[in-house]
């Protein structure tokens, strides 16, 4: 039996447009995203990886209506969320929620902390009242790990650590289904990364929830996803759970990026090889054509590298590769 | 005995609040042989670009420096005049920031940069030879297509070619000291490799010396001969970096490598470390990471404990490893 994913990417693609003058002429477009598709299952942590512009956060936005694809669907418990009116689009706005980078950017500074956490349900919960709204955002700051006294203070007297629990209890107040975290631990100190790692993985199960996870810090990634997708200009070219792809990483991309990780460990140093990538990453602008990773490959790159597109394709069950070196006929 | 590059003695720094004295960075020791890197390590608000900025001397004017020395190359910047120092600043010491940016000025060209900065530093006049110096400076820093570069306007350029071009400009000038406070922070695994494999060649050909300033672990790993472990202004655990990160000794940076998701390593749930930095304006009496030990006796809340090497070139600041106080 087949079960339904509780999201599903199809196909997406996001093009900004590039106008020029008073006029406003559109002269080019860059590719953000350029035909992507994933599924995340209830219960599981998708992780995307992959350089800086590659079209992660502009994935993350399109998932959450703040962008309108270009092309693609993006289904929600069997629904294509992009035509949704209503009452149907505020049921979804209350099953999806986010976690940003830079909490203190993301919590109102003249609003208390419990004022903030109850703020989802006095938009989106006219039913309840204040009493019982309370009593939802002390449990929830409970689930969170947030001390009491924390409710009457204002932003400016957190850490960072508290910060992000008070915005990820913002963001689970309405017991949504799936969290989008773009970058989510990315501001804080290691030893402060480690905690919001592990409460985030505690509420996965509580709650049954699934994420997104973006990150360009490949441990934390592999720390907390059951999959992981890497991206490449805008494309996904390798897609596998978390450990087959790190064990056996296939795409040379994803090759070059897990050996650029630095491990506090000497002797990984004289051990690892390191892959790579001469060059810089090209424009979204004008991606290079066939491959895109053809010009900074470091395998043999031949004709059909150069001119044709590799698909991705199941190489072995659950593992996606978008390489020619993998494809057999 | 080798040629120590700097020597920071007793470093004391505190910044004047209206909220009262932040103290930054309390009785700081650490020196760099010549060809030698040092990472400082430490968590946000441990003091590490506080005391990169006072080895630069260009500390915000509500800081003060209470006590200490630093001395490059056997004399101590903090008892120099403004135009002695201004003969090192750029030249026998350089720097790089985080953001690559902070480094050029947006007008003008890459090459106009570095050449105006050879020009008053090395005081050499002649264009061809400066143009030479900098392409020679960029083709070292790793960049492909010098030409195109050196006359490149800052934005046309990526952040990884960016940091780049300002590691050129910093050792244009042959420097004997290059800080480097954070410079792959905001770069990409991929490109960080890249920098630090530049930067760990320089050192290694050139026989550069490094003060590199980082929070990240597996960085000081990769680039750094030793290492200091900073914590609310305070040294905590001081030695080669290889010593430290196998043979951890004080208890904050045991807890801090445990810290670390791994890629290689089982999905466990992952240690951390309960609590917050204390108050900088009034810091513990005793031992500053106490209140988050877990090993924390009596003794570690009274008295402060002091740099003690307990391995040969392994230094520690904590009661556990000095006999008698631990019973
Ligand atoms: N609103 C926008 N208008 C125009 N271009 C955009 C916009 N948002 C993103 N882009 C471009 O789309 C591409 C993908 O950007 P995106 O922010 O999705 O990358 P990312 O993978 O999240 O990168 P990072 O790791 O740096 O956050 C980039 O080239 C970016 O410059
Ligand atoms: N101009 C200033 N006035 C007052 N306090 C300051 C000032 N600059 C820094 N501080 C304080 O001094 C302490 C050390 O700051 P510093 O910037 O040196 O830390 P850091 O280790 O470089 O941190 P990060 O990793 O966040 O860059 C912090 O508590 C900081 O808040
Ligand atoms: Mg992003
Ligand atoms: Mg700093």
């Amino acid at each position: 039996m087949m079960i339904m994913p509780l999201l599903e990417v199809k196909n997406l693609v996001k093009y900004f447009p590039i106008r020029k003058g008073l006029t406003g002429k559109v002269i080019g477009y860059i590719k953000a995203v350029d035909g992507v598709s994933f599924k995340i299952n209830e219960n599981e942590v998708l992780g995307l990886v992959g350089e800086s512009g590659s079209g992660k956060t502009t994935i993350a936005r399109c998932i959450l209506l703040l962008y309108r694809p270009t092309k693609g669907d993006i289904i929600f418990e069997g629904r294509s969320v992009l035509t949704l009116r209503g009452n149907l689009l505020r049921w979804y706005r209350t099953r999806v929620q986010a976690v940003f980078q830079n909490p203190f950017l993301s919590l109102n500074p003249m609003m208390k902390v419990k004022d903030i956490i109850a703020e989802p349900l006095k938009t989106h919960r006219k039913d309840l009242n204040k009493e019982e709204i309370y009593r939802m955002v002390y449990d929830i700051m409970e689930k969170v790990t947030l001390p009491k006294d924390l409710a009457d203070r204002y932003p400016y007297d957190l850490s960072g650590g508290q910060a992000q629990r008070v915005a990820i209890a913002r963001a689970l107040i309405l017991k949504p289904r799936l969290l989008i975290l773009d970058e989510p631990t990315s501001a804080l100190d290691v030893s402060v990364q480690a905690q919001i790692l592990n409460l985030l993985d505690d509420l996965k199960k509580e709650f049954r929830l699934s994420y997104l996870i973006i990150s360009h810090d490949l441990s934390v990634v592999r720390y907390i996803s059951d999959k992981i997708a890497v991206m490449y200009l805008g494309k996904i070219v390798e897609m596998a759970d978390s450990e087959e792809l790190f064990e056996k990483p296939l795409h040379p991309y994803t090759q070059a990026l897990i050996s650029a990780v630095p491990e506090p460990d000497p002797d990984f140093f004289k051990s690892r090889k390191r892959i790579k990538l001469p060059g810089e990453i090209p424009s979204a602008l004008n991606p290079p054509p066939g491959c895109r990773l053809h010009p900074r490959c470091p395998l043999k790159v031949d004709e059909r590298c150069k001119v044709q597109e590799p698909p991705l394709i199941e190489v072995e069950k659950g593992h996606y590769v978008a390489c020619w070196k993998y494809y057999r006929r | 005995m080798k040629h120590k590059v700097l020597e920071v003695n007793d470093l004391t720094i505190i910044y004047r609040t209206l909220e009262g004295n932040v103290h930054a960075v309390d009785d700081v020791s650490f020196s760099i042989e010549k060809g030698e890197s040092l990472c400082l390590v430490g968590e946000s608000g441990s003091g590490k670009s506080t005391i990169a900025l006072a080895i630069m001397r260009a500390l915000p004017p509500n800081a003060k420096i209470l006590r200490g020395e630093i001395i490059l190359n056997g004399k101590d910047l903090l008892r120099m005049d403004e135009k002695e120092f201004s003969k090192i600043r750029g030249k026998e010491l350089s720097i790089i920031f985080q953001d690559p940016a902070a480094s050029f000025n947006p007008l003008f060209t890459v090459g106009e940069t570095i050449s105006d900065v050879l020009k008053y530093k090395l005081g050499i006049n002649d264009k061809k030879k400066i143009k030479e110096i900098a392409l020679r400076a960029l083709k070292e820093a790793g960049l492909p297509d010098v030409e195109r570069v050196y006359n490149s306007y800052p934005h046309e350029l990526s952040g990884g070619m960016l940091q780049r071009a300002s590691i050129a400009i910093a050792i244009s000038v042959n420097p004997s000291l290059l800080i480097a406070d954070e410079p792959t922070t905001m770069l990409d695994v991929t490109l960080q490799a890249q920098i630090l494999e530049t930067l760990k060649d320089l050192k290694d050909r050139l026989g550069l010396s490094i003060l590199f300033v980082t929070h990240n672990l597996g960085v000081a790993a990769f680039i750094c001969d030793k290492t200091l472990i900073v914590y609310a202004g305070r040294a905590l655990e001081y030695g080669s970096t290889e010593e430290i990160l196998k043979r951890p000794l004080h208890p904050y940076t045991r807890k801090l490598l445990k810290s670390v998701p791994r890629i290689g390593a089982k999905r466990e749930k992952l240690p951390f470390i309960p609590g917050s930095l204390p108050d900088l304006r009034n810091p513990p009496r005793g031992c500053i990471f106490a209140p988050r030990c877990e090993e924390a006796r009596e003794i570690c809340f009274k008295v402060r404990p002091k740099m003690l090497e307990y391995h040969p070139g392994h230094y520690v600041a904590c009661h556990k490893y000095s006999e008698g106080n631990w019973g």
